[in-house]
Parts: structure tokens; C-alpha cells; sequence
């Protein structure tokens, strides 16, 4: 009799394992008329009505994503168990009820999957997760992301988009390096003057667009009349943050030599050229900076990201071995409160980012420090599953170790570089971006 | 940099990622005013550089 139950119980285990709630997802022709090859990614939340923007990695939340190939409008796809997942198994999920939203991502260029123009999507929908594991969710995408709109121009502010024939080369498709220009008043009162240039790159996720219709002239860097170029960084993978890369192309070598001719040819730049940039931003000042020091003529660094790769969000790559977890076993964070308040992990970072699979924080580090990997998206760092850093993925990223490169370069660096920096950050930085710049200060 | 003898400035201000965020930062102006100080004097030592080299 024990046998019959025992041989009963492992049948249901099998059952209940061979079914579990599924989506079953499909975009209308309406919207796009064209077979879809690509990612589709599923975002749900409990609480926010729109789940595809929550913020991947600093909030929690159940995503799964499927690649699919030449999906016709109208045909379905299931998305279940078999999905790539966080932070587990899709009929696993807590029960209650969950707004949820499906993105089909084309990867046209934006570099949020969620927000880039031409990917589809649902309006949000409700939907409750029971013990039904029979349950099938039906969601029919009719919604595109739309364009940019125009960017609007006004007296003070232009827009410039310079071909790129270097990234036009390296991704196989036209590009641009584009920027937001605020000219000073002094450009109109004094029409024969010119003046300095000042490139302020933005940090991650910034978008020029945003400066579209301003009327306001630029500000002055003290008492100095200049003309200031805002430069995002956006692109496929993340921010670019301006420098040449196996993943994002030669982004340096097109702001420098296509680009900067252009700008300074359209407007009347006197030649001195300043960086200024915070976080992501920071970073990418400071590279160009250090990299190009006599294109360069000052820099103002603020918060940059992790200068020194012996405080990466505080591991040590030259030493640790797990990414997640530290020598205690404790998890690592990846965000804070205050510098010092847990507010995001390392792991959970990572591991939404392995669904949500471009364009994060995380795999933007990636993009930028990486190799290309065998199947054309950038080495990970470190394995999502475990946290096992790969050292022969980090020897490729100590190209991209600024203070390293400072240390073995600084005697030819040493005359063009030395008085040109200036490098602030928050004493309580949440992204434990203070840290690293001690290192540099100290090295 | 230390070490390199080097003369790269740092600055360490009270604050987080986002409130020691510096030029439109204006409830705390000092922030922004010694990274503009830096630029400007950074731009007249190239003004100076500039005038030398074509005279």
C-alpha cells in the first residue's frame, strides 16, 4: 500500500511539474505588420501600474524573457517554466495579483528595451496568479514605442548629428554622434567673438532630447562665456561613455574626429575644449581626459563610475572570486541608501539583468570593458548564476582601469595631463563610487 | 596619484550620488563654484598657451 502511494505521489509531482501557468503572447498587425525575430521580455509588478519602466536591478521584480525567431503578427508564443527567469521559475512566482506587461524588443538602437522607439508592447494589464497552474494568460501587444519627436531647436539651443562613417563601419548600418549645443548670449551680442567649448556628458540614461525647445542661453563656467555641448552617451547597449569598445564600437575616434570638426566648424568655437561630467558622465570625461590628453584642455570629473578596478561597488577583480557574495559569505551591494543602507544587490542586479538582457547598468559595464563574446553580445563579467567572476574576461576589462592606465603611462602622460583634472564625489555615494577615487588619490 | 606625485585635485563633499551632483546644484552652490573655478582657470591657461604659440 506505502508503494502505491509513494508511486500515486510521484505521479502528481510529475503532473504538476509538467504543467504551470503560461503567457501565450502575440503583437497585432496592426501595429506591425512584419515577422519579428528577436527578445521578448515580460515584466510584471505588484505595484507599479507600469512595470516595463520599473528600474532593472535597483527594484525587485519578476521578469522573464524568450528569443524567438520569424514570429508572424498574430501568432502566439508561450512563455513558461522554460523561460529565462527572475528570480524564479514563472509558475513559482508568489500568488496575487500583478499588472504585467510584454516588450518584443527589434533592438533598433535605444538603449532601454523598454523605452526604445519601435518596440512593441501592451498597455498594462491585471492579472491574478492562483494555484491554477492550468492558468493561460493571453496578452496581445498593439503598442509601439514611438520616435523621438523632433528635436526642437530655438535660438540658444541646436541640435547636431554628425555622420559617423567610423561607426557607420562598425555596425553595418548609418549612425551619428549626436548632441544637444547651448549657445551663450554673447553668441548673438558679439557676433564676431568665438568661444570655448564645453562638452558635459550626461550620466546613464540621460537623453539630450530633453533640452528640445529650450530658450535659455548657457550658463557660465564662472565668469567664462561658453558654448556647451551636452553629449548622453545612449546607444544599443548601454552608455558608450566615449570610448572605443569591442561591443559599441570606435566612440572615442568618431567624437574626436568626426564630430568635434563638425561642431567646431558650425559654430564658433575659439578652440579651447573643457569636459564636464557626472556618474556614467564622470567616467567618460575622465577617460577622454586621460586618454586624449591634448585634445582635451581641462576636466571636471563628477562621481564618476568605478575609476579603479580595485573597488568595483567594493570588490577587489584583481583578487576576489565571486561577484555576489564576499569572503564571509554576506551578498554584495550594488546600491544603497546613504552609502551604507542595503537597497540592491549585486546578484539581484545581475540576474534581472540576465533576463532583461541589453542596455542595463550591469551589461553596459559590460559593453564598454569586454570582448565580444561568441554569440556577438559582450562577455559577462561574471557568471549569473553562481557569481564566479571570469578572470579572462576581467584581464580585457584592466584596459578600461583608468588608475592602472595612469599608473603605467603617467611618465608619458605626466606634461600634458597633470594639471588638467579635478575629480569630486559625495562622501556617502549610494553606488559606492567614493571609494574607488581614494584608491586613485592613494595609488 | 598619490604615489605618481601627480597634481589631479579631488574633492570630497558631504553628501550622496545625487545630492553632490555639482553644476545645477543650487541649493548648496559652493559645490559648483570650485569646479567652475577650476574650468575657467583651466580655460585661461589655455588662452595663455594660445597667445604664446602665435606670438
Amino acid at each position: 500500500m506505502k508503494k502505491f502511494y509513494f508511486s500515486l505521489l510521484l505521479v502528481s509531482l510529475f503532473c504538476a511539474d509538467g504543467f504551470g501557468q503560461q503567457f501565450e503572447v502575440s503583437y497585432s498587425a496592426s501595429v506591425f505588420d512584419t515577422p519579428f525575430t528577436g527578445n521578448v521580455v515580460v515584466y510584471m509588478s505588484k505595484e507599479n501600474k507600469e512595470p516595463k519602466d520599473g528600474a532593472i536591478g535597483r527594484k525587485s521584480f519578476p521578469c522573464f524573457s524568450v528569443s524567438v525567431k520569424n514570429i508572424q503578427p498574430g501568432q502566439a508564443i508561450t512563455i513558461d517554466d522554460k523561460a529565462i527567469s527572475f528570480p524564479i521559475a514563472l509558475s513559482d512566482i508568489k500568488r496575487g495579483d500583478y499588472y504585467v506587461q510584454i516588450v518584443w524588443d527589434r533592438n533598433l538602437g535605444g538603449h532601454s528595451i523598454a523605452a526604445s522607439p519601435g518596440n512593441l508592447f501592451n498597455t498594462s494589464e491585471k492579472i491574478t496568479i492562483t494555484k491554477d497552474f492550468k492558468k493561460v494568460f493571453k496578452i496581445v501587444s498593439k503598442e509601439m514605442v514611438a520616435e523621438h519627436p523632433d528635436f526642437k531647436e530655438t535660438e540658444y539651443v541646436k541640435e547636431v548629428e554628425a555622420p559617423s562613417a567610423l561607426l557607420t563601419a562598425f555596425h553595418g548600418k548609418e549612425m551619428t554622434v549626436n548632441a544637444a549645443v547651448i549657445l551663450p548670449k554673447e553668441y548673438y551680442t558679439e557676433p564676431t567673438r568665438k568661444f570655448p567649448v564645453l562638452f558635459r556628458v550626461w550620466g546613464y540614461i540621460g537623453n539630450y532630447h530633453e533640452l528640445s525647445g529650450t530658450i535659455e542661453p548657457s550658463k557660465q563656467v564662472a565668469s567664462t562665456a561658453v558654448i556647451e555641448v551636452i553629449l548622453d552617451g545612449n546607444c544599443a547597449l548601454g552608455h558608450s561613455v566615449y570610448a572605443n569598445s569591442d561591443n559599441n564600437g570606435p566612440w572615442s575616434d568618431a567624437l574626436i574626429t568626426e564630430f568635434i570638426p563638425v561642431l567646431e566648424k558650425k559654430f564658433r568655437a575659439n578652440g579651447a575644449r573643457l569636459l564636464l561630467g557626472h556618474s556614467s558622465g564622470g567616467w567618460a570625461v575622465l577617460w577622454l581626459q586621460t586618454q586624449y590628453p591634448k585634445v582635451f584642455d581641462g576636466c571636471w570629473s563628477s562621481a564618476p563610475d568605478f575609476v579603479d578596478f580595485r573597488s568595483f561597488y567594493k570588490v577587489n577583480l584583481y583578487e576576489a572570486e565571486n561577484m555576489f557574495y564576499d569572503t564571509e559569505g554576506s551578498p554584495r551591494l550594488a546600491a544603497t541608501v546613504a552609502g551604507f543602507i542595503p537597497w540592491a544587490t549585486i546578484k539581484q542586479t545581475i540576474q534581472m539583468e540576465n533576463v532583461v538582457y541589453r542596455g542595463e547598468q550591469m551589461h553596459s559595464f559590460d559593453a564598454v570593458f569586454s570582448k565580444k563574446g561568441s554569440d556577438g553580445m559582450p562577455e559577462r563579467i561574471c557568471n549569473s548564476s553562481t557569481g564566479l567572476i571570469d578572470t579572462a574576461v576581467f584581464a580585457h576589462w584592466q584596459n578600461y582601469d583608468i588608475a592602472l592606465n595612469l599608473r603605467n603611462n603617467w611618465a608619458s602622460l605626466k606634461s600634458e595631463l597633470d594639471n588638467k583634472v579635478r575629480i569630486s564625489v559625495g562622501n556617502r555615494d549610494n553606488f559606492f563610487l567614493t571609494m574607488p577615487l581614494i584608491c586613485l588619490k592613494n595609488r | 596619484m598619490k604615489e605618481l606625485n601627480s597634481n589631479f585635485q579631488f574633492a570630497y563633499y558631504p553628501g550622496d550620488h545625487f545630492t553632490a551632483y555639482t553644476p545645477d546644484w543650487t541649493l548648496r552652490p559652493e559645490y559648483s563654484k570650485d569646479g567652475n573655478q577650476f574650468l575657467e582657470q583651466k580655460y585661461v591657461e589655455w588662452l595663455a598657451k594660445s597667445n604664446t604659440e602665435k606670438k
